[in-house]
């Protein structure tokens, strides 16, 4: 064959967002809405990003009574499609740990054709866990690709537990707090569009530790929240839920 | 007989995005052509490494001479004091700090402009400087290939199989690599090296092989061994032509590739 033979597909790398969405009771009414809403809305945007340097996927896992996958394996964006979900059940976030972590491997959701790069988790809960979180938790930690991945967190209203929440994104600065359905919807925006760029672009590894994704995810939430008045003065915000 | 090609273009994102291409590749013969080197890095993208594309620049240069030297030392060698995994860890070595001595020159040279004086640490200039590296060297007696960070290293074995030449790293991918540039990048080098005959070796950054499956990139070598050997100003021509396109179908990254291969008899 030539060297520019047509007949060799040429692959673009596969990066995947994970929605790791708590539905519990707790979430009914104007929070889940909000979630329904966000998601359905930031697409059309993640798509401009999937057809640039990354080969796009989305997956979403739900958690309340146990957890589930919305889709069998993660969905191309331009496939994605959101289907309205409501809200039951307690907190089982440790099972959606576990989940998680049996998933995030070449041999299931993340078996890209020629490379993936680092996920982005993008876990969205309004309360404490109710089951063995910090078991599920261990188990998470020890697999690699959530070592490097992005994690970002958000606290829907005031009941959510941030510490929990940071031992899940590892950082205190990767979560952040909610307390209306348009601070959620633009959230939601902005982490799921911002980690997918960030995700795209590759990084050295110093001395054993991944850096700067993580970070810089880190540094665009401090930046966005000095600049943009809604976010500057979390302090005195009420919940309006 | 071995005959040798190199290929390198800016990434379809540097180009939307202003960057430089920050790979690199360089391919050598000696005067008999019966020794050859191929060598390709991969500088890195982001902010704070502004001046990656020197420094990949520099790691071929650097990675030539080295090789270079230490099959002229391996000639020298009884075959009964040769060890080839100690020696080729020295090159490695001598490649980590023969690197860090030109970044240092580069830098005393050129000092930082203001547009790079916020991004950079003068405590540590290396970053700025960092890339991947792959070399392998094909000889008479032997073949040898030497890699930190990602990219792919790929040997054509006698029967015209291929493979990975070099242990993929489990720290790779993901979006991550290791660096010449980093303090521990001594440990972080992988090697390998054989003395059997092989048909050839061809090292591409991962903008190159990250924008194929797995045995579509293995099928794409095979078919540059194929066009190298018959016509090779020929090929050199289409595959400098190919990467552009290659690179905005698939990883959009910068993609640089170089290879020796033995011509058949």
């Amino acid at each position: 064959m030539g060297i520019n033979d047509k007949q060799r597909p040429i692959v673009k790398r596969q990066m995947v967002l994970f929605f790791v969405v708590d539905i519990s009771g707790s979430m009914e009414g104007t929070k889940i809405g909000a979630v329904n809403t966000a998601i359905k809305e930031v697409l059309p945007e993640l798509k401009d990003i999937g057809g640039s340097d990354v080969d796009l996927k989305i997956a979403c896992l739900t958690f309340s009574s146990g957890c589930g996958w919305k889709d069998p394996s993660p969905v191309s964006v331009e496939n994605f499609t959101w289907s309205q979900i409501g809200a039951d059940g307690v907190t089982d976030l440790g099972a959606a740990c576990r989940e998680l972590a049996a998933k995030m491997s070449k041999t299931e959701f993340l078996g890209a054709p020629s490379a993936s790069v680092a996920p982005a988790i993008f876990l969205m809960s309004d309360g404490e866990p109710t089951d063995d979180y910090e078991g599920g938790l261990s188990v998470l930690q020890q697999n690699t690709w959530f070592k490097y991945a992005i994690k970002v967190a958000v606290a829907i209203g005031d009941d959510a537990n941030v510490d929990e929440l940071a031992k899940f994104t590892g950082n205190r600065e990767a979560v952040i707090k909610v307390h209306d359905p348009e601070s959620l919807k633009k959230m939601i925006r902005f982490v799921s569009v911002t980690s997918s760029k960030i995700g795209s672009q590759s990084q050295p590894v110093q001395n054993g530790t991944p850096q700067t994704k993580q970070d810089a995810m880190i540094d665009k939430i401090n930046d966005m929240q000095q600049t943009d008045p809604d976010w500057s003065s979390m302090s005195n915000i009420q919940d309006s839920w | 007989m071995l005959v040798n090609f190199k290929a390198c273009a800016q990434g379809f994102s540097h180009i939307a995005n202003g960057k430089p291409c920050q790979d690199a590749a360089g391919s050598f013969l000696n005067r008999e052509k019966t020794v050859g080197i191929a060598i390709a890095a991969d500088g890195h993208g982001g902010a704070k490494y502004f001046r990656s594309d020197v420094g990949s620049a520099l790691a071929v240069a650097i990675a030539k001479t080295a090789l270079w030297d230490f099959y002229k030392q391996f000639i020298r060698t009884p075959p009964i004091q040769r060890r080839f995994d100690e020696n080729i860890s020295l090159i490695e070595q001598r490649i980590i700090l023969k690197w860090r001595e030109e970044v240092e020159k580069h830098a005393k040279k050129n000092l930082w402009t203001e547009a790079e004086r916020p991004l950079c640490d003068e405590e540590n200039i290396f970053p700025a400087y960092g890339t991947t590296l792959l070399a392998a060297l094909i000889a008479p007696e032997f073949w040898l290939s030497v890699q930190i960070g990602d990219g792919l290293c790929v040997l054509i074995d006698n029967d015209g199989n291929c493979d990975t030449a070099v242990i993929q790293d489990d720290e790779q991918g993901f979006g991550y690599t290791n660096s010449i540039c980093s303090s521990d990048a001594a440990s972080k080098f992988r090697h390998n090296f054989g003395t059997n005959a092989i048909k050839g070796i061809t090292v591409a950054t991962d903008g190159v092989a990250d924008s194929f499956k797995r045995e579509d990139y293995f099928r794409f070598v095979k078919d540059l061994y194929d066009n190298v050997t018959k016509t090779p100003k020929q090929a050199q021509t289409e595959l400098q032509a190919y990467l552009p396109a290659l690179s905005e179908q698939g990883s959009r990254d910068d993609v640089a590739i170089a290879g020796i291969f033995r011509m058949g008899e």
